[in-house]
């Protein structure tokens, strides 16, 4: 074959992928049932303070000290440190009434400068919490979370293997009337999380401790010196990564289950994950002597991690790349783009159809209420194209030639979707705008909205932007926990 | 001293709450075994549809 053609292929190819380390990552899952930490793990409950970070949340913060106190957990063992970073709004007095109801449990500190992000309220709470003898572990948490009643319980059992120095549990999006945006963000976190989490227990390295549950070791904490890093937009999975460096066990409990409540339209959603995705180049950048060097150490350095760390990073750049590589092979060589067509789109169709199947068996309970959302989570367009590719496979039907538009919309589908995408979260605060972004967003898919915002994110630190924290925004939202 | 010998903060000696810790390890462990079984499954249907797929396309 041409060199250029066979280039042209591979990079086509580059489009499938993310489908494909997705489907690995959620295989490798199962394994988690013969390989994870359970048997090291013992009857341990350490004297535990909750850092709680607050930053005008008098929505939700009451609640969450409350249900942090009524957790399963002895009363003695457990304290709640709110930080209130100079919040303006109610907070403090919702605090302070629970200070005074829970005298000796609840401790309520005032950050000296207020607005300067979580990282910085959070090391004031640290070093707060860490000048008292009596912590034995420390529990950061965001104010909106929930836990379960046993979640606690569940978490510190695997401190009771002195190897491991943080633990996080499994968070899931619980908005107790969910929109169909939160409901895409339950599917995605089942993928993200109780799969892909399960799957970096067994290779033995963490990607991130979840911020809303993280569980220290008094040691761990100690060893980072007592505070948490302010220097990225990544501060959890620069603390997973420094913990697991200096050779403590970062470990995930699935059963340790938390309910969050998530963005609730595009926008805020967009916020987020822009700053999700900055985080995620920037720790990129700050551990580039950490990757694919599985000669030096397990985990952090393994293929499979690197490969998957990327993957998900490098996902929109190798979906533009794939879609214009196709769009050349069209013009130059079409009889070769429609067989690689055909292998791109079935390997999305043979990954779609085991990630979708696997959702029912990692958590029934929330593929059960969120399967309209994990069908359609590649977007409508997507998988009438993997439809089409299965048919042409097959039987050979519906063949289009080369240079008609139809051809030329299917070849460059894995890059206009981001585009669509885009386009949904603009068209979100139009004048009759939000119909026309849902159904952009379901044509498009919420897959590529994560695309087009790490895209987003990487033009973001190129231009070197601002590494403002910005705020999502909870409204207090009733939880399914509660 | 290495971390396996640091000395642990917080283990529990009481027998009722040890047993406790004991039966939500051994309920967890079942239900991350049964994901293993379930996982096996799914990849093996998958694997089935490709194969049912690629017999059709021969014939």
């Amino acid at each position: 074959m041409d060199p250029l053609v066979l280039s042209l292929v591979v990079v086509v190819m580059l489009g499938a992928l993310a489908p494909v380390v997705g489907s690995l990552q959620v295989a490798l899952a199962g394994i988690h049932g013969l390989r994870n930490h359970l048997r090291r793990s013992g009857a341990c409950l350490p004297r535990t303070v909750v850092v709680v970070p607050a930053w005008n949340e008098a929505a939700v913060i009451g609640a969450s000290v409350d249900r942090l106190l009524a957790m399963d957990y002895p009363a003695d063992r457990l304290r709640v440190l709110v930080v209130d970073d100079c919040s303006t709004d109610a907070t403090p007095d919702a605090v302070l009434e629970r200070v005074v109801r829970h005298p000796g449990r609840v401790i309520h500190l005032r950050t000296s400068e207020g607005g300067r992000g979580k990282a910085h309220a959070l090391n004031e709470g640290l070093a707060r919490a860490l000048a008292d003898e009596w912590a034995e572990a420390v529990l950061i948490i965001d104010a909106d979370v929930q836990f379960e009643d046993g979640t606690l319980r569940r978490m510190t059992r695997h401190l009771a293997d002195p190897r491991v120095g943080a633990v996080t549990g499994y968070i899931k999006e619980g908005s107790h009337d969910p929109g169909f945006l939160n409901r895409f963000i339950a599917w995605e976190y089942l993928d993200a999380q109780a799969a892909a989490r399960r799957t970096q227990d067994v290779l033995g390295g963490l990607a991130c401790l979840a911020g809303g549950a993280q569980l220290h070791s008094r040691a761990n904490l100690e060893a980072l010196g007592g505070r948490i890093d302010t220097s990225t937009l990544a501060e959890d999975t620069v603390t997973t990564f420094e913990t697991q460096l200096a050779g403590r066990r970062a470990v995930f409990e699935p059963a340790a289950v938390v309910w969050a409540e998530e963005p609730p339209d595009l926008h805020a959603l967009w916020k987020q994950r822009i700053r999700w995705g900055r985080g995620n180049v920037q720790v990129t950048r700050r551990y580039l002597s950490t990757w694919f060097r599985p000669w030096t150490r397990r985990g952090l350095s393994g293929v499979l991690f690197g490969l998957s760390w990327f993957t998900v990073l490098l996902q929109p750049l190798f979906m533009i790349a794939s879609a214009v590589a196709l769009l050349v092979l069209l013009a130059i060589r079409d009889d070769v783009a429609w067989v690689v067509f055909r292998a791109v789109w079935l390997t999305h169709g043979v990954c779609y159809l085991f990630l979708v199947l696997s959702a029912f068996v990692i958590d029934r309970q929330v593929a059960t209420r969120c399967w309209r959302e994990g069908v359609l989570f590649p977007g409508l367009v997507s998988v009438v194209i993997i439809g089409y590719a299965a048919v042409q496979a097959v039987t050979g039907a519906w063949g289009v030639s080369g240079g008609h538009p139809v051809a030329w919309l299917l070849a460059g589908w894995l890059a206009s979707c981001m585009a669509v995408a885009w386009l949904a979260m603009r068209l979100e605060t139009a004048r009759g705008g939000r119909w026309w972004s849902r159904a952009l967003l379901y044509l498009a898919g919420y897959g590529s909205f994560l695309c087009v915002v790490t895209l987003a994110a990487y033009v973001r630190e190129l231009r070197g932007s601002d590494n403002r924290w910005e705020k999502t925004e909870k409204r207090g939202r009733a939880l399914l926990a509660s | 001293m290495s971390t396996a010998d640091t000395p642990v903060p917080g283990l529990v000696t009481d027998p009722a709450e040890v047993a406790r810790f004991a039966a939500e390890r051994d309920e967890d462990s079942r239900r991350e075994r049964r994901l293993f079984v379930g996982q096996a499954v799914m990849l093996l249907a998958v694997l089935v549809v490709v194969a049912v797929l690629v017999a059709v396309q021969r014939a």
